[in-house]
């Protein structure tokens, strides 16, 4: 992983396009005070070096899965907890999968439609998993806030 | 003109989709559109026609329905892996003596917390902390935090590795 850094100007493109990701390149020149070849030039690099993604993300609270749901997933003795969070990763039903210290070996995330939905995916698929010890579960009731500027794009 | 009384039948237009990638409620063409701009959030609108074999107008008036009905956004995201040394510390809350919104209002205006949830189970409240170094994340788990009246209890634990985060997904009013 090597350093990265961003600028003032690149921040404020970032910024302007985190609002509005089809802004022209000529109203972000307008609004910073630059050329519109210089906004290019910066998105141009930004997203050649995968620094910034631009695309269309879909509103979770129209999913027809609406409960997001947590799980606290811990490793059996003898298990690589990288290999059980790569097997987790396979799932396309996970949407993030996270190894942790401290409140259990990994977090991953998954979307169900209720909690006997929560149940067989437990039952059926993570309880599978080999190396998979203990599954602890929560569910969000409300998301208040999603920063969705920062994030790690895999 | 408000939103509700402008799309008056905007939620039979669009309500429902599936984690798997597929929006349902959405005919076929807004799911090419949809799926192009996963890929490509600034495609032009003349490929997008182009495409779709549909005119540039009805590709526009497609966009356009498809953001005012709130099921679609096009943002831009920073990749963090890139820029150096950063935590991500998933942080439980038990609240105590206040109504738990109130508490996770006042959590939520702490700029380190970058994602917050009510929940239902031991926790009432989840969010992810994300600093840009270990003096930060000392800093805003054993002071900041604390110090918001009602946090009773905190659950603290630390990212060692992302090993996958699909950001097609994301919560906006």
């Amino acid at each position: 992983m090597s350093d990265y850094s961003l600028d003032d100007v690149d921040r404020q493109i970032i910024k302007c396009l985190a609002e509005n990701g089809r802004v022209s390149n000529r109203e972000i020149a307008r609004r910073l005070d630059l050329t519109e070849g210089a906004i290019r030039a910066r998105l141009k690099r930004l997203e050649t070096d995968d620094i910034v993604r631009i695309s269309a993300v879909v509103n979770v609270n129209r999913l027809e899965l609406p409960v997001l749901a947590f799980l606290w997933i811990d490793v059996a003795p003898g298990h690589s907890v990288s290999e059980v969070a790569d097997r987790l990763a396979e799932l396309p039903a996970n949407i993030l999968v996270r190894t942790l210290i401290g409140r259990a070996d990994i977090l991953a995330m998954t979307f169900v439609k209720d909690g006997s939905h929560l149940q067989d995916y437990l039952h059926s698929t993570i309880n599978k998993i080999p190396g998979v010890h203990e599954a602890r579960f929560s569910y969000s009731r409300n998301i208040l806030k999603h920063d969705y500027q920062f994030t790690s794009i895999i | 003109m408000a939103k509700s009384d402008a799309e008056p039948s905007s939620l039979g237009y669009v309500v429902v989709g599936s984690a798997n990638g597929t929006v349902q409620g959405v005919d076929e063409m807004d799911q090419l559109i949809i799926d192009k701009l996963r890929e490509n959030g600034r495609i032009t609108v003349r490929d997008l026609a182009a495409v779709t074999e549909l005119t540039e107008a009805t590709v526009r008036a497609r966009m356009r329905a498809l953001e005012r009905v709130d099921l679609l956004r096009i943002t831009a995201t920073v990749n963090i892996e890139l820029l150096g040394e950063h935590y991500f510390a998933p942080v439980g809350v038990v609240v105590s003596g206040r109504p738990v919104d109130d508490v996770a209002e006042d959590l939520a205006k702490i700029p380190e917390v970058v994602t917050l949830m009510t929940m239902i189970g031991p926790q009432d409240i989840e969010m992810q902390v994300a600093t840009r170094s270990l003096e930060d994340l000392r800093r805003v788990l054993t002071t900041t935090i604390p110090s918001v009246p009602g946090v009773a209890k905190l659950a603290r634990s630390l990212t060692l590795d992302t090993v996958k985060f699909e950001s097609r997904w994301m919560p906006f009013k």
